[in-house]
């Protein structure tokens, strides 16, 4: 009977943890073919051989930051940046993601949040409506915020600046 | 005679599994048919086999998005045999129709493929199709020249 509880335990944790990355994951299914947004997706193996990459030109830090990533997502679109981001938060389960940073302004509204095991976060997601569009990112990985900010300063990611110096709880 | 026929049906079987083509060789297979029958006019096909060890096969097609009306729906058959044959993306870009896509499958023998798919609004496109034996370096040159073909 323990054995089966166990085994259920297990189980449950485990779809549960599925369950979560699939909100996401259906969010960017919902729109990637859809051609009011633009869509980049790195994937795990893409990682995995830029980690294997001998590069001279890129600072050694920056280089670990990629190795350590391991998808990146971001779905964008011009069209009703507000409708898209209360439909985005909807889908977030928020017992999952830690909220780490709210940025709200007259047109501006931007959210960060981790997904963290310990000190360990798995997951930076950035949900932002603008002026200008709608804007979900999403970073998987073993990530550390100071450097995923270095690096998305380099990419010119609009919003990513409000990550600078953010520190958990 | 029952004990025989058992193990002779399973072979069967399996060499009808092994001799199904792929989904992305039926593709290339409907523009084997003669020109007037097609009605697709790809502005160029190319299917060259090798003898090398790195590379053993090439496909490349290109078609002209103003010239050919049913391009839009050639490329998307196309990426739908990709997901057929279970190709694995490494990265993908799109904006409005334009996207651009990296993918590989692993074979037997460390045999892969890699496939190159660059679409752009007007549904012209170029895909290539690369079988062969693929170090990370080889894998890494092919990034880096998409990468330099997308930042132009």
């Amino acid at each position: 009977m323990k054995r089966i509880l166990l085994i259920l335990t297990i189980a449950i944790t485990a779809t549960s943890a599925f369950a979560q990355d699939d909100a996401i994951g259906r969010f960017f299914g919902k729109y990637i073919d859809d051609p009011r947004f633009t869509v980049v997706s790195v994937s795990p193996r893409m990682f995995r051989l830029m980690s294997k990459i001998n590069w001279d030109t890129i600072p050694s830090d920056l280089k670990q930051t990629v190795s350590r990533l391991q998808s990146f997502r971001v779905l964008s679109t011009e069209t009703t940046p507000g409708v898209f981001f209360r439909e985005a938060l909807t889908r977030i389960d928020r017992k999952e993601y830690e909220e780490l940073i709210t940025v709200r302004g007259n047109k501006d509204n931007f959210r960060f949040m981790i997904r963290a095991t310990g000190n360990t976060i798995h997951e930076l997601l950035m949900i932002a409506a603008a002026e200008d569009g709608f804007t979900l990112m999403s970073f998987v990985g073993d990530i550390d915020l100071d450097k995923i900010s270095r690096l998305a300063a380099d990419m010119d990611i609009k919003g990513m600046e409000n990550l600078k110096n953010a520190k958990r709880k | 005679m029952k004990t025989l026929t058992l193990p002779l049906l399973a072979l069967l079987i399996a060499c009808a599994a092994c001799a199904q083509s792929s989904h992305l060789d039926k593709f290339y297979q409907q523009y084997n048919v003669s020109d007037q029958e097609s009605p697709i006019d790809p502005s160029l096909l190319l299917n060259v086999s090798f003898s090398s060890n790195k590379i053993t096969a090439l496909h490349c097609l290109i078609i002209d998005g103003k010239k050919t009306p049913n391009a839009g729906r050639e490329f998307r058959d196309l990426q739908q045999s990709l997901r057929a044959d279970h190709f694995e993306e490494w990265f993908s870009i799109r904006k409005g129709e334009g996207r651009i896509a990296l993918l590989s499958r692993d074979g037997k023998d460390s045999l892969e493929e890699m496939a190159c798919l660059i679409v752009g609004d007007d549904d012209s496109g170029l895909f290539f199709h690369l079988r062969g034996h693929f170090t990370a370096a080889d894998k890494a040159k092919i990034e880096a020249a998409l990468q330099q073909h997308d930042s132009q």
